[in-house]
């Protein structure tokens, strides 16, 4: 479990734009270990979703991975060709990209649609083999082979879903990316959706990074949660630790914020807006928004830091240990 | 007093598809009274398809009834106009989901509190009308300077919904329909807006309908709750009954299916399959039993009835037949009125 | 697919500033031009026409663009910078003569068919039911028939008696028809916003929501609609013209092409009486399409080609 699936190092995504560049994803790294769903959670700018693309290799101008690296296989994705990367993306590292329920095709069956990557990447099939392919990704993310004929609007939501879900898994890579799998679905569709994407994980023996911006779901899914502010991230840390005893104040806020059914309590807020990334707070970018916030937030940019066994946090308080 | 709103005997059918004549229950005999006092927040809970954005724009008079009426104290809604028109239009405000969409993107954001005052004459001047305006924008945690005189997307999504809770306090309504207001908005701001909306409702003395599909949220500010699935009441009543102690299998499932930011994994595996087509119209039977895991041979025949369970509730399922019987548009006798 | 996410606002940073410098305002302009070479390229074509134009009509005399105001046939020179035509015409001062006629034709026509097209294209998609369908069966047959044909019958009918405004108002007769199809198309997707609702919610009635809601948000396609609209009732003025059916006493270029082929100008080599106006067409319609890309970049930032 200990084993690595993906690295990434000190990774910087910068977006130009006519006020100067955006630094959507500011030094951040993190490990991926083999086998495990790692949650990356965070609201507005936080630069989750282009983290995501940045590891599928789908940024594009005027976006662009300014350095860092992102390991994989004993390879760094950064340094791949445009060409390169259309090998590795789906053979080895999958995206289910944000809102991809919306981006299947309207008019090709699904049964093309999922054809469609094996293909570029050069993949022959007979039709029966291409059948066969196609019946067992089905059966694999829990739909009927009958879907391979239909066509998208025939589908609802869940079933949409995981048509992409298919998509994404058609030559079985080791490192899947969901973006907000389930932000359009309704809680029950949601639910069963997750416990697709587990099976799936378990059929393939692949490593999960699961992107979105509910708490509640990571709670019930992940293995471990990173959370992302301001194109950082603010912690990482194993997840049952991180809903106890969150060590970063915005995550701590975060899950506060949350409505429990559990009893009625006032409900809060985190004061504050999310930072502008062009105009960011000096020092640590939480600090205008945080409670426990003293002198060296405001002038000193806090280091993401290990603070204890496999938890690291970028905050000053940890440091004063 | 005649009651602000009353809903009776309401069904909304809609007709899809050119060439195949399938029509779509969006809504079944649904009945409800909001009276103008108390002032109560009254959460109706479903998924999509579920009816709830249906209630939302009928209450609107956006939509009409198929069968029934909507009346505004005592008159149809449909036939009304002018006057009559203009004072439901004042009484009764909204806040949409989506913060982006709901504002004209050539104008400031000024425009949607301005046109309000000038349509409603709230104000006699403008110096006035923007004293009211700092008013209700700083009683929803806004900085007039920060958000006058900017365009919408300028602002993020949750200022946005913030201008337009402020929007809706704006006139003083005796009703405002929340409809999905936090779904699309930032988790850390959501509970500040939805405290907006409980401030609106203990402080201003203004009913609320919260249109949600997320029962923790609609728990939380809420007195009554009506949970909706395809178009039919399940349950409803004291949302303190409903939700925790869920009696309609559906409910349960709803409760089970919600994810818990908790450390314990309260999510269970279960195997029951999901159909997710709608039932058409002229469907037999209760509208959940293909995915009832407690199903018996009654579900298929009828339509099961209100049954009340205890004095602040009723469930429409046959498991508690033993209930007595409530009638359809009997529906507020369960609600908090406190 | 999109190639990248959507920024959120938070990440464009959009700066809060509602007063700004001269000098910032002066650089956003600048930044604006720089990111529309078309609209820049077409807007440059045309003021060069327009600056020919006026100049040109301080150093000539416009009476001089009649028949007899000079000795005929003459090459190009010093005195007669285009030469004169076989009628004595001074074709200098026929060209700059020409240029505001045939503009106003362009602009009268364009203005007329833009409005009651954009005025019938909204009432059509936002009130729908009968008048929609009234409205869209018109223009729907009214596109199918070919509009030059119309126009050459019409024209024939009036032979003789034209002027230049009766051209224009021949022109426009039929240059409503597809402003109104397009604008309707516009508004059926602008009508779905919930904006729309909010302002029916609050009061407003349908006048008052087309003309303060929805127009204002399609000004750059109107704007685009106008120059395309302008430059094809151009087209059509100068092609009835040609064929020797536009106003015959005045000096328009249309008119001038086609005295020009009456007299055999091509055959005989008096090259200088055919190729002004042809050259001063393409350079209109130059700047008229480029100008209309441009506008249409703007307003469609779909279709953008630079950045």
């Amino acid at each position: 479990m200990n084993e690595v699936a993906l690295q990434v190092r000190n990774l910087q995504v910068h977006y130009a734009t006519a006020r100067g560049p955006v630094k959507a994803v500011n030094d951040v790294s993190f490990d991926l270990h083999k086998g495990e769903i790692l949650g990356l959670v965070g609201e507005s700018g936080s630069g989750k979703t282009t983290m995501g693309m940045a590891l599928v290799g789908l940024i594009r101008s005027p976006g662009k991975v300014v350095s860092g690296e992102i390991l994989l296989n004993g390879r760094d994705l950064t340094s791949l060709s445009v060409d390169a990367y259309k090998k590795v993306r789906l053979e080895e590292i999958a995206l289910i990209p944000q809102g991809a329920m919306n981006s299947l095709n309207p008019v090709t069956r699904i049964r093309e649609q999922i054809l469609d990557g094996p293909r570029d990447h050069g993949i022959v099939l007979t039709k029966a083999e291409a059948d066969d392919h196609v019946a067992s990704l089905l059966h694999k993310v829990g739909l009927s082979p009958d879907v391979a004929k239909m066509h998208a609007h025939e589908l609802s939501g869940g079933m949409k879903q995981r048509v992409a879900m298919a998509i994404a898994i058609s030559m079985k890579p080791k490192v899947i990316i969901a973006d907000e799998p389930t932000s359009a679905l309704d809680v029950v569709v949601q639910k069963r959706v997750i416990e697709t994407l587990q099976d799936v994980q378990q059929e393939l023996g692949a490593s999960i990074i699961l992107i979105g911006h509910d708490m509640g779901l990571m709670a019930q899914t992940v293995d471990r949660l990173g959370v992302m502010y301001a194109g950082r991230l603010a912690e990482i840390a194993p997840i049952r630790e991180t809903l106890i005893a969150p060590r970063h104040p915005y995550t701590r806020m975060l899950i506060e914020s949350l409505p429990a059914v559990i009893e009625k309590k006032p409900l809060r807020g985190i004061a504050g807006l999310a930072p502008q990334l062009l105009n960011l707070p000096t020092g640590c970018a939480f600090h205008p928004r945080c409670p426990q916030c003293f002198d060296r937030c405001i002038t000193e940019t806090p280091d993401f830091r290990m603070a204890d066994e496999g938890r690291w946090v970028a905050c000053h308080l940890s440091d004063h240990q | 007093m005649t009651p602000l709103i009353e809903f009776r005997n309401v069904s909304k059918i809609f007709s899809g598809g050119l060439l195949n004549r399938k029509q779509t229950v969006a809504l079944e005999d649904f009945s409800m009274t909001i009276e103008d006092e108390p002032p109560l927040i009254t959460a109706v809970v479903g998924e999509s398809g579920s009816g709830k954005t249906t209630i939302a724009r009928l209450l609107l008079g956006l939509e009409r009834p198929t069968h029934g009426e909507v009346l505004y104290r005592g008159r149809n809604l449909t036939t009304m106009r002018g006057k009559a028109r203009r004072q439901f239009l004042h009484d009764v405000q909204f806040i949409f989901q989506d913060p982006y969409g709901v504002y004209n993107p050539f104008y400031k954001v000024d425009h949607v509190l301005t046109k309000p005052i000038a349509k409603f004459k709230l104000a006699s001047s403008r110096r006035e009308a923007y004293k009211l305006i700092e008013t209700v924008l700083e009683t929803v945690g806004l900085r007039p300077e920060e958000t006058l005189g900017r365009y919408p997307h300028q602002m993020s999504g949750g200022q946005r919904q913030r201008v337009m809770v402020a929007r809706a306090l704006l006139l003083r309504p005796k009703l405002i329909i929340a409809d999905e207001p936090v779904s699309m908005v930032d988790a850390s701001l959501r509970a500040t807006i939805l405290s907006n909306l409980q401030e609106l409702n203990e402080k201003f003395g203004i009913s609320i309908i919260y249109i949600t599909h997320d029962l923790a949220t609609g728990y939380q500010i809420s007195q009554n709750m009506i949970v909706l699935y395809h178009g039919s009441v399940c349950e409803a009543g004291n949302v303190e009954h409903v939700v925790q102690r869920p009696q309609h299998p559906y409910t349960q499932l709803l409760m089970d299916s919600i994810p818990r930011a908790v450390p314990e994994r309260t999510w269970k595996r279960d195997s029951t399959t999901a159909n997710m087509e709608k039932p058409a119209a002229g469907h037999v039977g209760c509208k959940f039993a293909d995915r009832c895991p407690q199903v018996m041979a009654q579900c298929n025949e009828s339509q099961p009835p209100f049954y009340r369970t205890d004095s602040q509730r009723i469930v429409s399922c046959f498991l508690y037949s033993n209930a007595p019987i409530l009638q359809r548009d009997g529906l507020n006798e369960v609600f908090v009125s406190q | 697919m999109s190639t990248g996410p959507v920024l959120s606002s938070a990440q464009r940073g959009l700066s809060v500033h509602s007063e700004s410098t001269w000098r910032e305002q002066a650089s956003e302009v600048g930044r604006f031009l720089r990111r529309n070479p078309l609209l820049v390229a077409g807007l440059v074509l045309l003021t060069l026409l327009f600056l020919f134009a006026v100049i040109g009509s301080y150093i000539t005399d416009i009476k001089d663009a009649q028949p007899l105001a000079a000795r005929p046939l003459l090459r190009p020179s010093s005195e007669y910078p285009f030469g004169t035509d076989k009628l004595g015409r001074d074709l200098f001062a026929t060209i700059v003569a020409g240029i505001p006629l045939t503009l106003r034709v362009g602009i009268v026509a364009g203005l007329i068919g833009l409005g009651i097209g954009t005025f019938l294209g909204f009432v059509s998609a936002y009130y729908g039911g009968w008048v929609d369908n009234l409205i869209s069966g018109i223009v729907d047959v009214g596109l199918t028939v070919p509009g030059l044909m119309v126009l050459i019958i019409i024209a024939i009918a009036f032979s003789g008696q034209l002027d230049v405004n009766d051209m224009a108002l021949i022109v426009s007769a039929l240059a409503w028809l597809y402003p109104a199809r397009v604008i309707r198309s516009q508004v059926l997707t602008l009508k779905q916003r919930p904006f729309v609702e909010v302002a029916r919610l609050t009061g407003m009635g349908g006048l008052e929501i087309i003309f303060l809601e929805l127009m204002p948000n399609l000004l750059p396609y109107l704007a685009a609609s106008l120059v395309a609209a302008i430059a094809s009732a151009i087209l059509a003025s100068i092609g009835l013209e040609a064929l020797g059916l536009g106003p015959v006493d005045s000096p328009t270029l249309g008119m001038t092409i086609y005295w020009a082929l009456l007299n055999g100008a091509v055959i005989n080599r008096w090259w200088w009486w055919w190729a002004p106006p042809i050259l001063v067409i393409s350079i209109l319609f130059n700047g008229l399409f480029l100008l209309s890309m441009g506008l249409d970049e703007i307003a469609n930032p779909r279709v953008r080609r630079s950045l």
